[in-house]
């Protein structure tokens, strides 16, 4: 449910990113979320939809990236990625120990890349 | 036009975030963001927490709840200051909303501020509102495999409130069960086993609040 405000967040920095490079009308946008970070990639969809709806963004291109989640082990530093999410729990691949893991990648919203004219 | 861009999609929330924590170090104010499903228990925590500890600290409550001022009603009958915010379906509170609340507190001589948080095990873990620590709270007729399934808010807090212990006898939860999967995830997480109806283990959550406004005051983080 709080894709909505996140795409809130999301345009608004668009319109920051276009007005600073003099492009008005939107084509194209990229998003990168982590696996951590709970998003549904329809709710984003369906938050970008409604807020282009009727403007001249609307029927810009939206491309969503998950990215997967990367952990580092307290004890080895090994880094991997677990199969699943429910591997949080998993040991780690190189000496087995099982808590304390780092979150190296996968945890955060960003807007990666734009496209205008 | 080709524009790279990589910008952080809450960066507008965590500014105001950090101003918020700037000002809470600046008084010593402990803040702490209770977040759990609807029903947990939040606002009966606040409620014997507030009037058990009245006489030692100074507190104040930011209430966030879709609709009614009922909760902020409810903890102000202690005497602590409370503030409602209504989110009108928004499922979290963030930064902004906090700040903005803050304004009709008064935050000097204030020991701590609680932002109880919208009912919601997801989403108001994304939005930093400048708190200290997160604190999760999770009842006993909820389901042990709540930190399985629901992961990203038992990694992020600080401590794990597992509340209606007295219950325990009537359900299926099992207490091991929802430690050793929170404690996986986060091994530095303070679990506490409490009851805010038989006031059972709610010493072990005062004893908590006590050692947290004491590294505050004296500048630490927790």
């Amino acid at each position: 449910m709080h894709e909505l405000s996140l795409m809130a967040g999301v345009m608004d920095l668009a319109r920051q990113e276009l007005e600073r490079h003099g492009a008005s009308r939107l084509t194209l946008m990229r998003l990168r979320f982590g696996e951590l970070d709970q998003v549904l990639p329809d709710a984003l969809r369906m938050a970008f939809a409604a807020m282009t709806a009727g403007t001249s963004w609307e029927g810009a291109r939206l491309e969503l990236e998950e990215e997967p989640l990367e952990l580092s082990c307290p004890l080895c530093g090994h880094r991997f990625r677990p199969g699943a999410r429910s591997a949080l729990y998993a040991p780690c691949p190189s000496c087995g120990e099982t808590t304390g893991f780092g979150v190296v990648r996968g945890e955060g919203v960003f807007l990666d890349h734009l496209e205008a004219e | 036009m080709e524009i790279p861009v990589v910008r952080n999609v809450l960066e507008a929330n965590d500014r105001i975030a950090a101003r918020l924590r700037g000002e809470f170090a600046r008084r010593g104010i402990l803040a702490l963001n209770l977040i759990s499903s609807p029903g947990s228990g939040k606002t009966s925590l606040l409620e014997r927490t507030l009037s058990d500890l009245a006489g030692e600290f100074r507190m104040a409550v930011i209430e966030g709840d879709l609709q009614t001022d009922n909760d902020a009603r409810r903890v102000a009958a202690s005497g602590a200051a409370a503030v409602q915010i209504n989110t009108d379906g928004g499922c979290h509170l963030d930064s902004s909303m906090v700040s903005e609340a803050l304004l009709s507190l008064d935050l000097d001589g204030l020991d701590i501020l609680f932002i109880e948080n919208v009912g919601n095990l997801v989403c108001p873990t994304e939005f930093d509102c400048g708190e200290d620590a997160k604190i999760a709270l999770l009842s006993v007729t909820e389901g042990d495999d709540k930190p399985e399934k629901y992961p990203y808010l038992f990694h992020k807090a600080k401590a794990l409130l597992l509340n209606k212990i007295d219950l325990l006898p009537y359900v299926d939860f099992d207490t091991a069960r929802a430690r050793a999967c929170a404690s996986a995830l986060n091994p530095g997480l303070a679990v506490m086993e409490l009851s805010c109806r038989s006031r059972e283990g709610l010493d072990l959550w005062y004893g908590w609040l006590r050692a947290a406004v004491r590294k505050k005051r004296e500048g630490g983080t927790l």
